[in-house]
């Protein structure tokens, strides 16, 4: 098994990854992860040695896990210069997060001695969308067009450094909006509301990839 | 502050940054969408140019924002409430609030209409023929405090009560607003409710989405929207106040500030042998490896003769595993959340005690 954590600052900024092949490594046990359904990271939690790592509050990580396994072509060993041929069965993320809880930056982890050890070398990371949470949208009024169009609009106005915006991820719903004006509103309440506005509804998170998805019902 | 010779720790520990309720840009509502419609009406003026389209009314919110420097850092931002009790505008006296200037009719000292004083006015000429009389606020530019809104006083009286409509007598107050190409001034109308001699007071808000920013031009208060053989006789029209509406910027700044929250760097948790004073904000830490600590008490407490204090962010209490206070606090932002989102039209809504 191999995994790969991947480290930025709280505004996206690569800081620096680390792998289960790291020297020295700060990462003291598995890495447990935790998403709700269509891919919405939960939580990431992680013992670490923050001296080491370097994991400030509000950073952002991504997680990616695989296993190893054999390439085989018709019940065959594939071999490459005389060596088998291995291929991961996962190349994606599996989560992403922003750092809530996590030890000083001095810390280095916990020893025998202390008594509540969890505290001392856990970093919790919840899932991306606390940061839609986070931004108020202006009193721009959007409308006249799919609500998809006016859900990628917004975000490409409001949404946090740290999230990739792309209108890939904003598929056409087929209903248009008239006005939407919504003035004080987090972003994520804005997408909420946008969804509410669908006849089949649909639902927003933010991917493993940092990316928030928009998607209308079927 | 107490001072603590490094003897008397028994204890150490660090303790996790919580970064759970980080706010680095707070912005306070001071007023937001019209909570209801009833007495206003919205009507332009006839002095625009053109005949490029009237945009439709969107009020924008009223709103003072404070950002701190590390907002660059965590970009986390949030909405507040203005807190209840608190007039978010600057007194009628203030030297920022100048003078009306009195046209159509009026007698008495325009400096009547700002002295916070409801026994004086100014009154209207009985049997004046005009039409409209204005009491003009002075231009705002953007070097000047913006006017947001105008509160007005007054205190009508008809020769025939019967006759009063209140489609007959109304305030007008202006907004200068910008559109195709050119501007126009929108007008709120707000309707005269009484004519029993009774003193009246409305607030009026206004912040039109196509308001022209940091420069509304002028705000009027007009009286007389009818043709002249309509309107009803009247005994006698006082405004005992008429003054704009600036926002007292300074407070509300503080209050934005105060709303502040970032995440602490090194919270620890010290305990000490014997009883430390309780009501001491600071300790200091004598003899620490590295140079005296000064550290801002978060939580003390008491436990078999000794003082457990958690300096810059509380932890758990002594004896609760961190993951139990988290799991508390993540249920206790969940049922927040929900609360905010109910209460949407509350943060946006009218707020103003003035």
């Amino acid at each position: 098994m191999g995994w790969e954590l991947t480290l930025r600052s709280p505004t996206g900024a690569f800081v620096k990854t680390v792998t289960h092949e790291t020297p020295l490594n700060p990462i003291m046990a598995p890495i447990d992860v935790v998403l709700d359904a269509g891919g919405r990271t939960n939580s990431i939690n992680i013992r670490a040695r923050n001296d080491l790592l370097h994991a400030p509050p509000r950073g952002v990580i991504e997680y990616k896990a695989w296993n190893d396994r054999p390439l085989t072509f018709q019940g065959q060993p594939v071999t490459f210069e005389g060596r088998r041929v291995k291929v991961q069965d996962n190349y994606e993320p599996l989560a992403a997060g922003v750092i809530v809880t996590s030890p000083p930056l001095t810390s280095p982890g916990s020893g025998p001695a202390d008594r509540d050890a969890d505290a001392l070398d856990r970093i919790t990371a919840e899932g991306l969308e606390r940061l839609l949470r986070e931004r108020i949208i202006g009193t721009s009024i959007w409308g006249d067009t799919d609500v998809a169009t006016i859900a990628y609009m917004v975000c490409q106005a409001h949404a946090h450094p740290a999230l990739v915006v792309a209108a890939k991820n904003f598929p056409a719903t087929g209903h248009h909006l008239g006005v939407f004006y919504v003035p004080e509103k987090t972003l994520a309440d804005a997408l909420d509301g946008l969804i509410a506005t669908l006849p089949n509804g649909g639902r927003w998170h933010v991917n493993s990839r940092r990316e928030i998805v928009f998607l209308g019902g079927a | 502050m107490a001072q603590i010779p490094f003897e008397r720790v028994l204890d150490y520990q660090r303790l996790p940054i919580d970064a759970q309720d980080v706010v680095t840009k707070a912005r306070i509502v001071v007023a937001g969408q019209p909570a209801s419609s009833a007495g206003d009406d919205f009507e332009y003026a006839e002095d625009g140019i053109g005949d490029a389209p009237l945009p439709a009314y969107y009020p924008r919110p009223i709103v003072i924002e404070y950002e701190h420097p590390e907002h660059a850092t965590y970009q986390a931002e949030r909405s507040f409430a203005l807190p209840k009790g608190v007039d978010p505008f600057l007194p009628p006296t203030h030297p920022d609030i100048h003078n009306p200037i009195l046209s159509g009719g009026w007698t008495g000292s325009a400096a009547n209409l700002r002295d916070d004083d409801p026994s004086s006015y100014v009154e209207y000429q009985p049997g004046n023929p005009a039409q409209v009389a204005e009491i003009a606020f002075d231009a705002v530019s953007d070097a000047r405090p913006r006017m947001v809104g105008a509160r007005v006083s007054y205190s009508l009286e008809l020769e025939d009560k019967a006759a009063f409509s209140p489609a007959l007598l109304q305030f007008w107050i202006g907004d200068k607003l910008r559109f195709g190409g050119g501007s126009r001034t929108m007008y709120l109308r707000q309707a005269l409710k009484q004519a029993d001699g009774a003193v009246v007071t409305f607030v009026s808000l206004r912040n039109a989405q196509a308001s022209i920013s940091g420069n509304l031009g002028t705000l009027v208060v007009r009286r007389w929207k009818a043709a002249p053989g309509d309107m009803p006789a009247v005994v006698s029209l006082k405004i005992h106040e008429a003054y704009p509406l600036v926002l007292d910027r300074p407070l509300l700044e503080s209050i934005a500030r105060a709303q502040i929250r970032l995440p602490v760097s090194t919270p620890r948790r010290v305990t000490v042998r014997g009883y430390l004073p309780p009501g001491d904000l600071t300790h200091t830490i004598t003899g620490w490896p590295g140079g005296d600590y000064t550290g801002v008490v978060a939580r003390q407490s008491y436990r078999e003769g000794n003082t457990i204090v958690d300096f810059e962010q509380a932890g758990a209490p002594p004896g609760v595993p961190q993951d139990a206070l988290e799991a508390e606090r993540v249920r206790t932002n969940r049922t927040r959340e929900l609360v905010r989102a109910a209460t949407y039209p509350t943060l946006v809504g009218n707020h103003v005690t003035r």
